[in-house]
């Protein structure tokens, strides 16, 4: 039995351990990879015996029960055996970077996928950091998959660009299709919604997240509600408080009346207060609700109906992430809600919110915090008092997402100290470079102290004045972290080397505006392969580093990504850069590079 | 941990990287192995303020590249001459020195030219360097570099009202703006005050400006990092400026990387789900029309159900494309609203009016109102063969 497992499981997460690492090391090394990597990466081995058929047999169905994608990683790298067991019987398939596999690869290995989640551009491309036209094509995986899994139900998108025509094939090959999720996707529009609507007839959840549509003039818009089947339809999950048109509220109506089985439900701000508490009466099975924003604040009373009338449910009205409540309106809500879990919201509810929160939702799990005004200079309306209050009250608390103008050390090491539970710990001080408020220090002591108090982190976005003191406290502490976003931060290239040498989980980093250069860059070589990316913009960058990088690293796919065209050749604006079975990729635009 | 030269504090030092100094200063590329600590040491001792004015005006020079080592040179103690009116042209550093104590940290401001300039120039991201090609050498140096380097933003930053913060953090020294424009009631006196010890390192990255009417500090693309999605929703008293529209899909739907892309829906008869074309591609009406040819001509064969993509028939269907004598035509919508053929105008005037093209079967042409132009020229066409 040969050993060598060159194609790198489909887990971007690094599962498997030193055993993947080792791979990569190898494969760097011509040996074993080389020779898989001629075969086109298809097994073309003979069949095994038949008493190993047998055995085989036994396991896929054992291994029916490993869930985790990592566990089934780790168990397809046991022998040749349990990997074609395994990939017999994986369901699941997760792809953290569209470009780090082909689609062919993809599924030439796997034959039996139910579920797929694709993700394409790198987070940054959120706050227009990544030009349009970048990539992340969604086409050619869904005529891969068109072709080979036919029994596919699932599929879930993060960043993705669709064509109507994609959701189109989609709808016309998959005859058992029931869940599409699409977060944060572009390039389709509502008759792409239209065909998959009228298709998919066991359409259980159709949710879009933040995607952005296709402009389309008033003549195109395609009433695509009216487009469900007029029969009682499966769907569980409807979601488009993306979608900017307006949307034909009768059939919307009629369309929750006959979905017995909705539960969830996010509408656009094209539906009214009123129209919306005609739904809530369609559909009292509701557990979610929400809208995109909020009209007049006139209608927040109503809306203070809605809150009590979901009091013990788990998930928080979505609403109040984009309306503007204040503390007076959501203390008498948020009073009956202990059961919350879940909840966002934006500031304008206050520290004197957070507060009435902390007091009340002790099993409150994720927080998130967004800011009205999202601009640098905005007045704050939350601060670290808001923070040690919820670090006071929710002791559960894993994750959190917190937008200010001002933080103190004291309230992130007192939240380091409380919520021992935290996986996640996003803070976004707006203002650039702000130290302490109070002692006027740099947030190092904060940030240290949270990767030092809390073990279970594994994703971390820091903000603030921050020196390679705190690189260093990530370094040396943060052995879970698998996800860090820096901006604003640092003072040389130590502190990326800290990262990069003491993280080993370390799986996404992203870093803006750094003062990171070739050195610091090259300081991460042994570690690139165990990533799924690196994304560096605005930092001290310079061609020659990033091709010293690509040389050393032929899995690696360097990409330089130049804005404008006039810019000198030298400096690197943006980096983006991963491992990949698949190579530099030809879809690339004129103005990416890949070195 | 190392540190930066002259960091007697434990408290934080603002922005000098000694690496990039000493890849001024020294020869070679880096050597990632070596020690940064012991480097650190090295640009401590060498730094003098002749060093200081060579690179910076190396720095000014090489915009792009060396422009961090202009920025790195700027060490926080050392001990900018305080006369604000010698330096106030603001490349007067030559007092120079290394000291040891904390003094007030003065930083280039701008030789002129106003702080609007200033503070469009100084911005963090290439997005806007154009301000690069400015007069203001300082600020086009400063403007260029990428790496964020706190001085740089400092003076870009908050102005807003006198908020208490900014109150304390002025109080707290460091990073001074030293700007040869004396804003209202901010003048030197005013600077000259604030030269207590360095002792909150904060103070440096403070929103340190000298003036207090100072516009909205220059924005950073994807800053604060809220999708834009979450920021149009926002309901008031969202600023409808500039820079949050660059956040805005629509801006990026119209910012063509290369060049602005001139992006205009096309839509053909009996094919349901339209298409879009880049103007800016082509040069003439020939292109165009291969062009069109290429994105519809797979979808009309499958749609006449003909098992091979480059089928004749489907081929055929695009000849004559804009002459009419082809089984299609080719049609636009100009900015009036009209429906007009397409090539009878010159190239350019076609591409900066039309705002949609159809592609319709020439047997339906009669039943449009077509506007004028209806007699072309076949110039555009006569290439086609």
């Amino acid at each position: 039995m040969r050993e060598e497992r060159s194609d790198m499981s489909e887990d971007e997460d690094g599962g498997g351990g030193v055993e993947q690492k080792e791979r990569w090391g190898s494969s760097h090394g011509g040996g074993c990879c080389g020779s898989a990597k001629s075969r086109g990466g298809v097994w073309t081995d003979p069949p095994p015996p038949f008493s190993d058929q047998v055995l085989e047999n036994v396991l896929e169905n054992v291994l029916q029960f490993l869930v985790c994608r990592r566990d089934r990683n780790a168990a397809s790298l046991v022998c040749r055996s349990w990997y074609r067991a395994e990939a017999q019987s994986r369901g699941e398939l997760f792809i953290g970077n569209c470009y780090a596999v082909s689609p062919r690869r993809a599924t030439d290995r796997f034959h039996r996928v139910r579920s797929v989640v694709l993700k394409g551009k790198p987070r940054f491309a959120d706050f227009s950091l990544v030009p349009l036209g970048w990539g992340a094509h969604f086409s050619p995986w869904a005529s891969a998959m068109a072709a080979a899994y036919p029994w596919l139900e699932r599929i879930c998108l993060k960043r993705m660009s669709i064509a109507d025509d994609d959701l189109s094939l989609l709808a016309f090959s998959f005859p058992f299709f029931k869940d599409l999720t699409l977060i944060c996707c572009d390039g389709f529009g509502t008759p792409g919604l239209a065909v998959i609507a009228e298709k998919c007839r066991h359409l259980r959840v159709l949710d879009l997240i933040e995607a952005y549509l296709e402009e389309e003039e008033e003549d195109e818009v395609v009433d695509w509600i009216s487009k469900f089947p007029q029969t009682t339809t499966s769907l569980e999950t409807l979601g488009f408080d993306c979608v900017d048109s307006a949307v034909n509220f009768e059939a919307l109506e009629a369309l929750v009346a006959r979905s017995p089985a909705l539960r969830q439900l996010r509408v656009n701000h094209h539906v009214t207060v009123d129209q919306l508490f005609r739904l809530m009466v369609r559909a009292p099975q509701l557990t979610h609700l929400g809208t995109g924003s909020f009209g007049p604040p006139a209608a927040l009373a109503p809306q203070g109906d809605v809150m009590e009338h979901e009091a013990d449910l788990v998930s928080a009205f979505a609403a109040s992430s984009f309306a503007e409540i204040t503390a007076d309106e959501l203390k008498p809500v948020i009073h009956h809600c202990h059961n919350l879990q879940k909840f966002w919201v934006l500031d304008t509810v206050r520290d004197e919110g957070l507060q009435a929160v902390a007091a009340t939702c002790k099993d409150l799990r994720e927080l998130r915090v967004f800011p009205l005004n999202a601009t640098e200079d905005s007045e704050g309306f939350v601060s670290d008092v808001g923070l040690a209050a919820i670090s006071e009250g929710c002791r559960r608390l894993r994750s959190i997402l917190y937008f200010c103008q001002q933080m103190t050390n004291k309230a992130v090491i007192t939240m380091s100290k409380n919520c021992q539970e935290l996986v996640v710990f996003r803070l976004c001080i707006m203002g650039r470079h702000l130290p302490d408020h109070h002692t006027k220090e740099p947030m190092d002591e904060g940030f240290g102290a949270i990767v030092m108090n809390c073990k279970k982190l594994t994703r971390l976005a820091v903000s603030g004045l921050l020196t390679d003191k705190a690189f260093g406290y990530i370094g040396k502490y943060g052995k879970s972290i698998r996800t860090l976003s820096v901006a604003f931060a640092g003072d040389s290239d130590v502190g990326l080397r800290y990262v990069l040498e003491g993280c080993p989980k370390l799986q996404k980093l992203e870093i803006r505006d750094s003062p990171f250069g070739d050195p610091a860059l090259l300081s991460g070589i042994h570690q690139y392969y165990n990533m799924r990316f690196l994304w560096m913009n605005s930092c001290k960058l310079s061609i020659r580093g990033c091709k010293d990088v690509a040389q050393r690293l032929p899995r690696l796919v360097v990409e330089v990504i130049r804005d404008r065209p006039e810019a000198d050749e030298e400096t690197v604006e943006k980096l983006y850069m991963y491992r990949s079975l698949a190579g530099p990729r030809n879809d690339a635009p004129p103005f990416v590079k890949i070195l | 941990m190392d540190r930066l030269p002259r960091a007697p504090t434990a408290a934080y030092n603002p922005p000098t990287p000694p690496d990039a100094l000493n890849r001024d200063l020294a020869s070679s590329s880096s050597d990632p192995t070596s020690p940064p600590g012991t480097r650190v040491q090295e640009a401590a001792g060498g730094r003098s303020s002749s060093t200081f004015e060579l690179a910076m005006e190396e720095g000014l020079e090489n915009r792009g590249g060396a422009c961090p080592q202009l920025l790195d040179l700027i060490p926080n103690e050392s001990d900018w001459m305080m006369a604000p009116e010698a330096s106030g042209g603001g490349r007067g550093v030559g007092g120079l020195d290394d000291s040891e104590d904390k003094k007030l940290e003065l930083r280039l401001g701008l030789p002129g030219g106003g702080g609007g300039e200033e503070e469009s120039a100084v911005l963090s991201l290439g997005f806007f360097s154009m301000a690069s090609k400015t007069t203001t050498a300082a600020a086009a140096a400063i403007a260029t570099c990428s790496g964020a380097r706190r001085g740089l933003f400092e003076s870009a930053e908050f102005t807003k009202s006198e908020g208490p913060q900014q109150e304390q953090q002025r109080q707290q020294g460091g990073f001074l703006q030293l700007q040869s424009r004396a804003e209202s009631g901010d003048g030197w006196p005013h600077k000259a005050v604030l030269q207590q010890s360095h002792a909150a390192p904060g103070g440096a990255a403070a929103p340190n400006t000298s003036s207090q009417t100072r516009a909205a500090p220059a924005p950073v693309v994807g800053w604060p990092p809220i999708r834009s999605f979450r920021k149009n929703l926002s309901s008031s008293s969202v600023k409808p400026s500039v820079e949050l529209e660059n956040d805005n899909i629509e801006m990026k739907q119209k910012f063509d990387n290369n060049k602005k892309g001139l992006l205009v829906k096309i839509n053909m008869d009996g094919i349901p789900i339209g298409r879009k074309v880049d103007l800016k591609a082509y040069d003439n009406y020939e292109k165009l029309s291969l062009a069109v040819k290429e994105l519809f001509l797979g979808l009309l064969a499958a749609q006449k159900d003909t098992p091979q993509n480059e089928n004749e028939e489907a081929k055929q269907a695009f000849v004559g494309l804009l002459d009419g004598s082809g089984e299609y035509t080719l049609v636009y919508e100009d900015n009036e609203g009209d429906k007009m053929l397409v090539g009878g105008v010159p190239w350019d005037v076609f591409v900066s009016t039309v705002k949609r093209l159809r592609v319709l079967k020439s047997s339906d042409l009669t039943a449009l109102h077509l506007g004028a132009a209806v007699s072309r020229k076949r110039t555009a066409t006569e290439s086609l063969s």
